[in-house]
């Protein structure tokens, strides 16, 4: 039977070019990646005012809706009349009543007491230290987990570079930095690598907290260097993660980097994290991390307390 | 067009289907139209060309049935008519289906509405109410136009108990008459003794007794009843057999709860277990707050009532206010009771046809093939039939599913711009009356609802965006 | 103990499916390790280190790794079958949407759409007065359009054209017999070889003529786009015209663009030649007696006759240097084989099924030949009060709505022209009866066999002199219609066989000229 469901939501925006054909991508419980046949990708989120793609649209649906049941990745789609329809699926998305939004990207503000910011850091460090099932990157924050034989060695190639990164900020060694953000390209499993991730968090974190000019030119030199690695790592994920590099694009991950930089409190900060930790099934762990160590790579205390925390679990198997 | 010479031609062949031959043989993609001119009528074609995919009408749509996946019908009492029903006036008497006079009428409405004025003992015999009925003296009023429903000749004059039925979501209040049960009766015309005997019973005992046990109830939502009935082979139009055993589980209970005798409560149950007809003013009623609640948008295309006074058929759209859509009421294709053939039949009546203007009926006809067998059909053609169905519906609905499709939702709300594009006309599952005042009914079978209705409604929405 | 990988492309999988596939590989009894991970060069790096793979292998960062180390040879094979059936399960799609088994049927383009969603374009040959309002609903779908049904309002036209133009969308038509898309014909069309000439035309005859002398002259077409006959009218303003031109000059597959239309408004054609001449290809303009003077600019070409155009859009494809010349010998060859004609038969009566031939032979006789007569308007020709009465030097374009009324177009339907054929031959001042016949797609299926009787009743009923017959056949060798077969069984009948329309018009002259 070929009953449309016609999915729409409230604020009316026009895609540049309402006429295209392509495939689906991907698919996941409420946001489908579109790859069009111009090669963009475009990703369409249901009733969620969460945003987490460059380039999305964001539809609202009758009911609760749970793309995996409807449509399978590959199948083909196209865009006419401003309705895309999918091929053999009986869902159709009406873009004229979809809504799209850009925030800006966060900025620093150079008012705010570093005391206070540090405070409220701890805070959702703490919050990262605390989760029982840790996931991705993160699990080289915790030595009690049992994972298989990629995990294992993915947290050990974790413990060596995540400090090394950090090193690199401290040490403004910009060769160091580019060969371990390139180890981090691709690392993990997934559609969105774990390391792909981290990067993302870090570059939002260490430019949130940029406080002189030499530290910006030397995240510029990094975030470049990492839009060249094209052939590292998933499309999909890459996609993302240049458009962060470019600073256009709003995440979960900005709210909770503002939540901590306008010293909003812990409930507040607490919100932020969790909505952090909802994101695809690691990633949000991951941005988190990287959000949480890039936002203190220019301060060597703060830096040096997450070297530790990484570090100790190797100790804890070494005794 | 450079979009056509970057990709690979998919064609749409709408007309000569031979056209089609020359692309396949190119290798390329080719679906031919099954066309047929729309509404038969140039002027109706160039109307629905305007409102093809037109945003506002998608958009209000969108929102119409979003309202009517929202009404949650809910059963709260039964009263007299004239304590609940706001235009419920003395000397009115609600009928089926779109305005219509005493002249126009059909001879088993006009048997029905004598019927009731001798009930209402407004008169005391047929010959003089008849002279009433022509002076004019009495109101008539569609029940639709008072938020009411009611089968066949849908007779509802003051001191008739109606069921009560609330939407809580949109805040807003519902009736129907109580089912009479088959034989004689009077939404079939009859107007006898026993007709007006059993009125005044239902009046009397049945009415008070259902409103005490209701009382005794939390309020009991329809539409979880109804999608159980589906799964238990009704459509809640023709056949409401597991509807009627439901409803009647429920009552039984509260009624044990009430002061009520135990003779009453047994006539009670009598009644009601002898009527396998009993759920479908609840059915219906049902179905007409969930119309409502999609009626009034402006812009929107989907169908809100369609109803039949045994003269005209009726459609109402959600984006056209309070206008009716006329077309002389249809015949129906069916299977006759002993002893009877068409020429007994009187044209299509009743306002039952609301239920499948809300998605069940015939539109649910896959889930009930004891009916589709009543009608003279198979299994197989039940199923091709709601298939059909969801081709000119705005979408399905997920609270009523068919176990026989694999448990697939209900296609729901008639778009009018599909009805014509499509050709593919409502089908209505319904009993066929006598022709003849008090024969009663004389067989069931399927109709279609009438293309001219649809094409009116198509010119006079485009007409809503010229302005 | 052995280990193996497998790749597999396009495949794209969260990181918990991945997890969950490896840890059920990984968990089968003979299987010491495994591992699934999408293959980035950072991933692979670790199972090299970890030693589940001993050597570098090709694989791309969007594709899915799976690496496994297994006891023996069956089992890891067995799991790698395993994780790759795992990997290709695609999730189970709700029951609700059904199996499609049968090819479903569409009751309206909307339907059709739902089915092939990636549907570009809509070919409508409704009934006339229906067809504007199908084509309203294919532009609101979002999709070009091929009108090939006429009676479409010229109000009408200009709604559908200015609201496509809009939409970045194409209307192709009303009354748009023929068209060659991406190497699809649509419509009245003939099988040509694709190519890098394309066209845009206002006529159907007219492209056809000029899609088979292209194709027979070894040329092949990129796209053939019909305008319909009035979209050079200067209330439509050539809005389908310059679309066309517009997107040919973007095409990469097209470095020649014909334009072919009957006479436009003059001022519609200066802004034409504007467009052409600020694209960068070359452009062979066929624009019947519009008076245009060559505007010697460097890419255009302006050509009296279908023939002429194509055989210069021919040349400017292969780039020759100089554009080939009309063949004259081939007019000569045939004239010898004219038979005597009585001198009574003074008159040419022209019998066109291609109303665009009508139009190209009255531009072609003008000057030539006096006392013309035609059902079609044109400058120095009297148009006929009653055209089934023949005058002069008569030309008929049969496929006016005059003759087809309540019958098929007469190049399906050889019925008008072959009662007109014996009625011209029967008129002792007939000295030359010019016909046309159209191959191609949905054309009649076997003309020849139609019209040859007809030819030899003629000859027979006139035994000692009889008009000269003179044919000539557009169609292409890809036909259905199989070309020498047709081109054989006509010359069998005793026609003068032209190669097209030109020539057989001044073949006709001649013949006309030396009585």
């Amino acid at each position: 039977m070929n009953i449309k469901m016609r999915y729409l939501a409230s604020k009316k925006f026009r895609l540049s070019d309402s006429y295209f054909d392509g495939h689906v991508h991907s698919v996941f419980h409420s946001v489908v990646n579109l790859r069009l046949h111009t090669q963009d990708l475009l990703t369409v989120i249901a009733n969620k005012s969460d945003l987490n793609s460059p380039r999305y649209i964001a539809i609202e649906t009758l009911d609760d809706v749970d793309f995996t049941k409807l449509i399978s990745h590959g199948q083909p789609l196209s865009c006419r009349g401003e309705v895309i329809r999918f091929s053999g699926s009986r869902i159709s998305i009406d873009l004229r009543f979809a809504a799209k939004e850009k925030k800006s990207f966060v900025k620093s503000k150079k008012s705010f007491l570093e005391k206070k910011i540090n405070t409220n850091w701890k805070i959702a460090w703490n919050f990262l230290l605390d989760i029982k099932k840790k996931e991705g990157l993160a699990l080289a924050l915790d030595d009690k987990q049992s994972v298989d034989l990629f995990h294992r060695s993915l947290i050990a190639r974790t413990q060596k570079i995540i400090p090394q990164l950090l090193i690199s900020i401290q040490t403004k060694n910009i060769g160091l930095a580019k060969n371990v953000g390139q180890k981090l390209l691709g690392l993990g499993p997934g559609l969105t690598p774990s390391g792909d991730d981290f990067l993302l968090g870090f570059i939002v974190g260490s430019r949130a907290s940029v406080r002189e000019e030499e530290h910006r030119v030397f995240l510029n030199n990094f975030g470049h260097h990492l839009k060249n690695q094209k052939s590292n790592s998933v499309d999909i994920s890459l996609d993302q993660l240049n458009s962060v590099i470019s600073g256009r694009c709003s995440y979960p991950i900005t709210d909770l980097c503002n939540s901590i930089l306008n010293c909003d409190g812990k409930d507040k900060i607490n919100y932020e994290f969790n909505k952090c930790l909802d994101l695809g099934h690691s990633s949000g762990m991951d941005s988190t991390f990287g959000l949480l160590c890039g936002m203190v790579a220019w301060k060597k205390e703060l830096a040096n307390l997450i070297i530790d925390e990484i570090k100790m679990p190797i100790k804890a198997l070494e005794t | 067009m450079t979009n056509l010479f970057n990709s690979k031609l998919s064609v749409i062949n709408v007309g000569v289907s031979d056209f089609a031959k020359p692309i396949i043989g190119s290798d390329a993609k080719v679906i031919n139209v099954d066309w047929t001119p729309p509404g038969n009528d140039e002027n109706v074609a160039r109307a629905l060309g305007q409102l093809v995919n037109r945003s506002e009408v998608e958009e209000a749509n969108h929102r119409s049935f979003q309202r009517y996946l929202d009404s949650q019908p809910t059963l709260v009492g039964v009263k007299p008519a004239f304590q609940v029903i706001e235009g419920m006036s003395e000397k009115t008497i609600m009928h089926s289906g779109p305005p219509i006079t005493w002249e126009k009428m059909c001879s088993p409405m006009r048997g029905a509405i004598i019927g009731a004025c001798i009930f209402e003992e407004w008169e005391t015999d047929h010959k003089s109410a008849e002279k009433t009925l022509e002076s004019g003296a009495i109101n008539f009023i569609p029940c639709h136009h008072n938020r009411a429903v009611g089968p066949m000749a849908g007779i509802i004059s003051p001191s008739m108990p109606v069921w009560i039925i609330d939407d809580p979501v949109h805040n807003s209040r519902y009736f129907s008459n109580l089912n009479e049960g088959l034989g004689k009766v009077l939404r079939f015309g009859a107007n006898d003794s026993e007709v007006i005997n059993r009125l005044h019973w239902m009046k009397e005992v049945l009415g008070p007794a259902l409103g005490k046990s209701l009382e005794k109830m939390e309020p009991l939502k329809l539409k979880p009843l109804m999608a159980q009935a589906l799964h238990m082979g009704d459509e809640v139009h023709n056949r409401n057999v597991a509807a009627s055993a439901l409803l009647l589980k429920r009552l039984i209970t509260a009624a044990l709860k009430t002061d009520i005798k135990v003779s009453v409560l047994s006539e009670l149950v009598n009644f009601i277990s002898n009527n396998d007809h009993f759920f479908l003013n609840l059915s219906m009623s049902a179905c007409k707050a969930m119309m409502d609640a999609a009626h009034g948008i402006p812009g929107s295309s989907l169908v809100t009532a369609m109803a039949r006074n045994g003269t005209d058929f009726g459609i109402r759209v959600s984006g056209l206010g309070d206008n009716w859509f006329k077309a002389p009421a249809p015949l129906i294709d069916g299977l006759f009771f002993p002893g009877f053939d068409a020429s007994d039949a009187n044209p299509d009546l009743g306002d039952s046809s609301i239920t499948e203007t809300a998605g069940v009926g015939a539109f649910a006809m896959a889930a009930s093939p004891a009916i589709v067998q009543f009608v003279g059909g198979s299994a197989y053609d039940s199923i091709e039939n709601t298939k059909l169905m969801s081709h000119i519906t705005h979408s399905q609905n997920d609270a009523f599913t068919i176990p026989q499709m694999n448990f697939s939702a209900t296609p729901a709300c008639i778009d009018v711009r599909k009805v014509i594009d499509t050709s593919i006309m409502p089908i209505i599952n319904t009993g066929i009356a006598h022709r003849k005042a008090g024969v009663g009914q004389i067989g069931a079978g399927i109709t279609k609802a009438p293309a001219d209705c649809f094409s009116q409604a198509v010119i006079a929405l485009a007409k809503t965006f010229s302005n | 103990m052995t280990s193996g990988t497998r790749v597999i492309a396009d495949l794209y999988r969260d990181s918990v499916s991945l997890m969950k596939i490896s840890s059920t590989v990984d968990s089968l009894p003979n299987v010491i390790r495994a591992s699934c991970i999408m293959a980035t060069p950072a991933n692979i790096n670790l199972l090299l280190e970890a030693g589940l793979l001993s050597s570098e292998i090709s694989a791309e960062q969007n594709e899915v790794l799976i690496a496994i180390e297994a006891k023996d040879k069956t089992s890891l094979n067995e799991a790698l079958d395993l994780a790759e059936d795992e990997l290709r399960k695609r999730p189970t799609i709700n029951s609700n949407s059904e199996q499609v088994s049968e090819s479903p049927e569409a009751y309206s383009q909307e339907m059709a759409l739902d089915i092939n969603t990636e549907a570009n374009l809509v070919l409508i040959s409704t009934p006339g007065p229906y067809a504007a309002a199908e084509a309203f609903k294919a532009l609101k779908l979002g999709l070009n359009t091929m009108i090939f049904s006429d009676n479409v309002s010229i109000e009408d036209e200009i709604l559908l054209k200015e609201y496509a133009n809009k939409k970045n969308l194409m209307v192709l038509g009303p009354d748009c017999g023929t068209s060659v898309i991406n190497g699809v014909p649509l419509g009245f069309a003939n099988v040509v070889k694709k190519g890098n000439i394309g066209i845009v035309a206002a006529s159907g005859t007219g492209l056809q003529q000029v899609l088979c002398l292209i194709d027979e002259g070894g040329g092949g077409i990129s796209q053939a786009i019909g305008t319909g006959g009035r979209d050079l009218d200067s209330r439509i303003g050539g809005l389908t015209t310059i679309q066309g031109i517009k997107a040919l000059a973007k095409d990469q597959e097209t470095s020649v663009v014909v334009i072919i239309s009957k006479p436009p408004s003059l001022k519609v054609v200066d802004s034409l030649i504007e467009k052409v001449q600020a694209m960068s290809k070359p452009a062979v303009l066929c624009l019947f007696d519009s008076n245009i003077e060559d505007p010697k600019v460097k890419n255009i070409y302006i050509t009296e006759t279908l023939e002429d155009a194509s055989r210069t859009a021919l040349s400017l494809s292969n780039n020759e240097q100089s554009i080939a010349r009309m063949d004259e010998t081939r007019i000569s060859e045939l004239l010898y084989h004219v038979p005597k004609i009585s001198s009574d038969r003074r008159y040419l009566r022209a019998l066109y099924s291609g109303g665009t031939f009508c139009y190209e032979a009255l531009s072609l006789l003008n000057g030539k030949l006096e006392d013309l007569y035609s059902n079609i308007i044109f400058p120095k020709t009297t148009l006929m009060n009653d055209p089934w009465q023949s005058h002069g030097h008569t030309l008929l374009d049969l496929g006016d709505d005059l003759f087809t009324r309540g019958k098929a177009h007469p190049m399906i339907d050889f019925g008008i022209r072959n009662e007109r054929m014996m009625e011209e031959a029967s008129d002792p001042e007939t000295a030359v009866i010019l016909f046309d016949i159209v191959l191609g797609h949905c054309a009649h299926t076997d003309p020849s066999s139609a019209i040859a009787p007809i030819i030899n009743e003629i000859r027979s009923n006139n035994k000692v002199s009889h008009p000269v017959m003179i044919g000539f056949i557009c169609g292409t060798e890809g036909d259905p219609q199989n070309l020498s077969l047709q081109k054989s069984k006509l010359r069998n009948a005793g026609v003068l066989l032209a190669n097209n329309n030109a020539e057989a018009v001044r073949l006709a002259t001649k013949v006309i000229e030396t009585l």
